[in-house]
């Protein structure tokens, strides 16, 4: 395979009318055309992203008028091209496609739960010391956060770019209304206090489940496992435990919001993060866990705006008063946006792609990103001096991030989730057609981490 | 009898104006409901009440910038445009040798056709994009997300049905008139293009429309093979629902705007050629 | 299908047969184009997937797929045996499409005869009518998708309003996971896909001579008669050749349920092409993803069998 820069260089198809129909098309349209022109002197880089559909106009402003200009004029030489997928689907072939072709971006934006996958693929530049130095050092980022970059700290492949940590957002008008005071610190205060919100003839409820998203689902029945000292797998990563008694009862416990507690809907059973969203935006839902800073944009322009708050995860299980032995008081994953640079990325355009992790990663820029995506930054100095990150709710998160755990750095922990969001697909499908019985739970877990395993060896 | 047919005619006429209308309803609510939840403001969708409060013409405006969606429509419309023509041209061309010629490789030719037809579109994916790029590296030329690509993607993917159609067609013209012309010193282009051309017309009509919709309806391939500038409106529509995976409320009324918007094109695309498509299946495909 | 150009040759002088022969060497330049796209953009990427069906090709092994271990029939077994946490396993969702193309074909069938009769003699406003009847078919299939998905939403959905209306069913009723995922998706089909029969039944009606009904008329036959013993028989040809497409396209779409249900979907809505897709390109397990579709086309081949033997390949017919 050639070098991936020269058909960069390959003017030829910008002479098809066809091309030159279309580059007027995309012109008058607004859009950045990628013009695969330079001179030899030249370098391009080509970073790839995660559309922001709450904000697209200011994610291309971000990047057409304050970060590229900026950093292309401290940079001469190097000339840089974004392109953005629309979703996680697109963002999984684009890799998918770039690793086997050995083409695509120089620069890919991941999320963290997804380097494990990268690192896998053996397609990615393992960062030496000296790339860590023209980085800007390890030290500059939050510790938790590079757990996330590579199986150990010899071996990281991710720069952490933005964090999410996640805690429980709740309405404060309901929780004052039921005359709670403070929000639940134990899962059996949590469950008591979302009892007294509750009020079904009004369609208000406790709180929320949305056991059709491929995401949310995972990381509470984790956490809660964590909290109980179970995970999903086993500290060595070559043998599944989602049929651990551990796990099985945290899944238990967050069905049991349903079927024992009744303090969530039945409508949830097909719900979304976007449908569980919405409801907690018409201000139908009292508490909502395992939420992050990402969705205030969102949340302050609906109904509940000014009435809403943040507070970490409740670390207790269910009818406990503390942790039982081996538990740890996980309120978060690691979780957020790193950059990471393919192996197909070489030379010059790799010295390029340092830099420009570099620029993205240091507190100014770290500012910007924190603006128009409401991520926090992962550099502590971009906290210094801005009174935006240094509210008591950013604190909180900050907070919470401390007591964050990184999820297990397997190649197979996105295969994981997958097959973890069919576990609670078809327990969704079961109690909503009233064909469920109790020990299914652990029978469809034990199913699903037989596939695991499979794949585990 | 003669009161006995003219009974009969008024029953089969009640029955005609009762089924058009059951028909006309099956159509239109489903639309009808969508034009509605496009007009409703997001805050309202999901609520109580299926009419909105207020009418919300903001979706209409708001969809243009949310997505980018007249560039993606304008990628739909040169895409499936290109598709269409060039599918009609080579299948065109393939289907005159097929039906006057007999040749080695001709059977299974036609065979393999048929057999691409059944191959499931979601297995080409990975190794498409594998061969793209074996081209790619080897000829030193950009192919992933131009274009051209995905033209000649969709284009080969119309070519099965695009010539089985113009087959039947050919068959329908009589081959007299080609072999008096060629008597007549004429080389076979000249036949092809003053004899067969003028004839096949309807056929070529109904073959561009049906590779113009094949083009204007894929999700899977677009979504690989295509990056944001040069991104179709099936693929630009999906960031709406993306959105709420990323942690943001999916905009139902923006997105059902937008889809009726991105539906336009077709349907007058569709209604224009009507007369074309039904003559055209009539004297062509089915006389076979 | 006629190939009149070599019919009479047998009864031509050799002289004749000679200068024809020569005249009628294919001009090969012609069919090249469609040859060598097909080669590239078909049977190549083909080939490799077939390549792939018998390697373990994942995440670990992407990087470098040329060198992805050679594992022989291993992903053909799993297809058959091994069961699915995540959706429906793969013999699952090959009667799951099974049913799901059948059925759809058979709704569309009476349905698309019907409304072609409908408009088939001339009224007032016809032309309108025509054109309604074809906007479900030209609405895109992604719009025609979240259209669906909306209208079968759980609690608000249309569909569920209806129903609570009529005391049919409970407001709660679910559509889109569950065993109702599955009529959702036929519902969803049916509506968008009949105007395909409907189309060529039209174009097939257009083909009969009117007075055969004139005759018939006059020996006093009703309506209900000629439909049977005229219209049916005349329009066999072009139905069977609908029936087989429309089978065929069902069965691989993708779009429908991938945009309706999302991924993973139920797996009473699990399609087989959805479930390649999933296995594929979520679950970085290639290798039983292309053994799935090969066992698919394998499948397809059955249908495509009597379409080929139906359009006799062009081959002189008597």
């Amino acid at each position: 395979m050639g070098s991936p820069k020269k058909w960069l260089n390959k003017k030829w198809l910008n002479k098809k009318p066809l091309l030159v129909s279309a580059a007027v098309l995309t012109a008058t349209a607004g859009i950045p055309f990628a013009v695969y022109a330079g001179t030899p002197s030249t370098v391009t880089l080509s970073v790839y992203i995660g559309y922001d559909a709450n904000n697209p106009q200011a994610q291309a402003n971000l990047y057409n008028k304050t970060l590229i200009p900026l950093f292309e004029k401290e940079n001469p030489g190097i000339k840089v091209t974004w392109s953005y997928y629309s979703s996680s689907t697109q963002e999984n072939t684009e890799l998918q496609t770039a690793v086997a072709t050995h083409q695509g971006p120089n620069v890919f934006e991941l999320g963290t739960t997804f380097i494990p996958t990268a690192y896998a693929t053996k397609s990615f530049h393992v960062l030496s010391a000296a790339d860590w130095k023209a980085i800007g050092g390890k030290a500059k980022f939050f510790g938790p956060q590079l757990t996330m970059s590579g199986p150990n700290p010899n071996n990281y492949i991710g720069v952490p770019e933005m964090m999410l940590p996640f805690a429980m957002v709740y309405n404060t008008k309901l929780l004052k209304a039921a005359g709670i005071s403070k929000p639940p610190t134990t899962w059996t205060q949590f469950v008591n206090d979302a009892k007294k919100m509750t009020n079904a003839s009004k369609g208000q409820w406790g709180t929320v489940i949305d056991p059709e998203d491929s995401y949310d689902p995972w990381k509470i029945v984790w956490a809660y496992s964590k909290q109980l000292g179970s995970d999903f797998l086993s500290p060595n990563l070559k043998k599944a435990t989602l049929d651990s008694p551990q796990v099985v009862n945290a899944m238990t416990f967050w069905f049991d919001w349903l079927t024992k507690y009744k303090i969530v809907a039945a409508n949830d059973l097909t719900y979304k993060n976007s449908d569980a969203l919405q409801q907690f935006e018409n201000g139908h839902i009292g508490m909502w866990v395992f939420q992050g800073p990402s969705l205030i944009p969102s949340l302050n322009q609906s109904a509940v705006k000014g009435e809403y708050a943040f507070a970490p995860l409740p670390t207790v299980p269910y009818g406990m008063t503390s942790r039982p032995k081996g538990g740890t008081p996980t309120q978060t994953i690691v979780s957020g946006q790193d950059l990471a640079i393919p192996s197909y990325t070489t030379g010059a355009t790799y010295q390029a792609a340092l830099k420009w992790i570099k620029f993205i990663t240091d507190p100014k820029q770290q500012q910007e990103l924190f603006n128009v995506y409401g991520d926090l930054p992962v550099n502590q100095q971009a906290y210094k001096g801005d009174a935006a990150l240094n509210t008591p709710m950013m604190k909180a998160f900050v907070q919470s991030e401390e007591h964050a755990s990184p999820t297990p750095f397997s190649g197979d922990w996105g295969n994981l989730e997958t097959i973890f969001a069919g576990v609670t697909n078809k327990l969704a499908d079961e109690l909503a057609t009233n064909t469920f019985k109790p020990a299914d739970i652990a029978s469809q877990l034990q199913a699903a981490n037989a596939q695991v395993q499979q794949s585990l060896q | 009898m003669t009161h006995s047919m003219s009974l009969e005619r008024r029953f089969w006429q009640r029955l005609r104006i009762v089924l058009l209308i059951v028909f006309g309803l099956a159509i239109l609510l489903p639309i009808a409901y969508v034009v509605l939840v496009s007009l409703t403001p997001d805050t309202e969708v999901g609520g109580g009440s299926i009419f909105p409060t207020h009418i919300a013409w903001d979706n209409y405006r708001l969809m243009w910038s949310t997505v980018h969606l007249a560039h993606d429509i304008g990628n739909s419309v040169l895409i499936s445009g290109c598709t269409g023509v060039l599918a009609t041209l080579v299948a065109l061309l393939a289907s005159y040798v097929l039906s006057r010629f007999r040749f080695r490789g001709r059977k299974p030719f036609m065979v393999s056709l048929i057999t691409m037809q059944t191959i499931p579109q979601v297995m080409m994916l990975l190794p498409l994009f594998v061969i793209l790029v074996i081209i790619q590296n080897a000829l030193r030329v950009h192919l992933v997300g131009q274009y051209v690509t995905i033209i000649v993607t969709y284009l080969t993917f119309a070519l099965p049905f695009a010539c089985w159609l113009l087959l039947s067609y050919m068959a329908n013209i009589p081959i007299e008139l080609e072999e008096a012309a060629q008597m007549d010193g004429c080389t076979r282009w000249q036949v092809l293009t003053r004899i067969v051309l003028p004839l096949i017309l309807p056929g070529m009509v109904v073959t561009f429309v049906f590779s113009f919709l094949l083009g204007w309806s894929d999700v899977l391939f677009a979504s690989v093979l295509t990056t944001p500038s040069t991104q179709t409106v099936a693929v630009g529509l999906q960031s709406y629902i993306a959105t709420g995976e990323s942690g943001g409320s999916v905009f139902w009324g923006q997105l059902m705007a937008a889809s009726l918007t991105s539906g336009i094109p077709v349907v007058v695309i569709f209604l224009f050629f009507q007369k074309f498509i039904i003559g055209g299946l009539a004297n062509g495909a089915v006389k076979g | 299908m006629v190939d009149q150009s070599n019919v009479s040759i047998s009864a031509q002088s050799i002289s004749v047969r000679r200068d024809r022969r020569k005249r009628n060497r294919p001009p090969y330049w012609m069919i090249a184009p469609a040859v060598f796209l097909l080669a590239v953009i078909v049977a190549a990427p083909f080939l490799v997937s077939i390549y792939t069906s018998f390697t373990s090709l994942n995440q670990y092994s992407i990087g470098n797929w040329l060198h992805a271990p050679f594992v022989g029939l291993k992903n053909y077994i799993s297809a058959f045996t091994q069961g699915s946490a995540i959706g429906a396993s793969a013999l699952q969702s090959l009667w799951v499409s099974v049913a799901f193309s059948l059925l759809t074909t058979l709704c569309i069938t009476p349905i698309g005869i019907v409304a072609a009769l409908l408009v088939n003699t001339p009224f007032r406003g016809r032309s309108w009518v025509r054109a309604l009847f074809l906007i479900p078919y030209v609405m895109p299939v992604f719009v025609n998708a979240i259209t669906w998905r909306l209208l079968f939403m759980n609690g608000w959905g249309l569909v569920d309003k209806v129903l609570a209306w009529l005391h049919l069913a409970s407001v709660n009723t679910f559509w889109l996971i569950g065993p109702n995922s599955f009529w959702a998706m036929v519902i969803a089909d049916v509506w968008s896909s009949w105007p395909f029969i409907y189309l060529m039944v039209l174009a097939g009606l257009q083909g009969i001579p009117n007075d055969l009904y004139e005759s018939a008329y006059m020996d006093g036959a009703t309506q209900v008669r000629c439909f049977f013993s005229i219209t049916l028989p005349s329009l066999r040809p072009i139905l069977s050749l609908a029936l087989l497409l429309s089978t065929l396209n069902h069965f691989n779409n993708f779009t429908l349920p991938f945009i309706m249900f999302g991924t993973p979907p139920s797996p009473q809505a699990d399609v087989l092409p959805l479930n390649v897709y999933v296995t594929s390109f979520q679950t970085f397990n290639f290798g039983l993803g292309a053994a799935m579709s090969l066992i698919t086309l394998v499948l397809m081949m059955i249908p495509a069998y009597f379409y080929i033997r139906m359009l006799r390949l062009g081959e002189a017919t008597t």
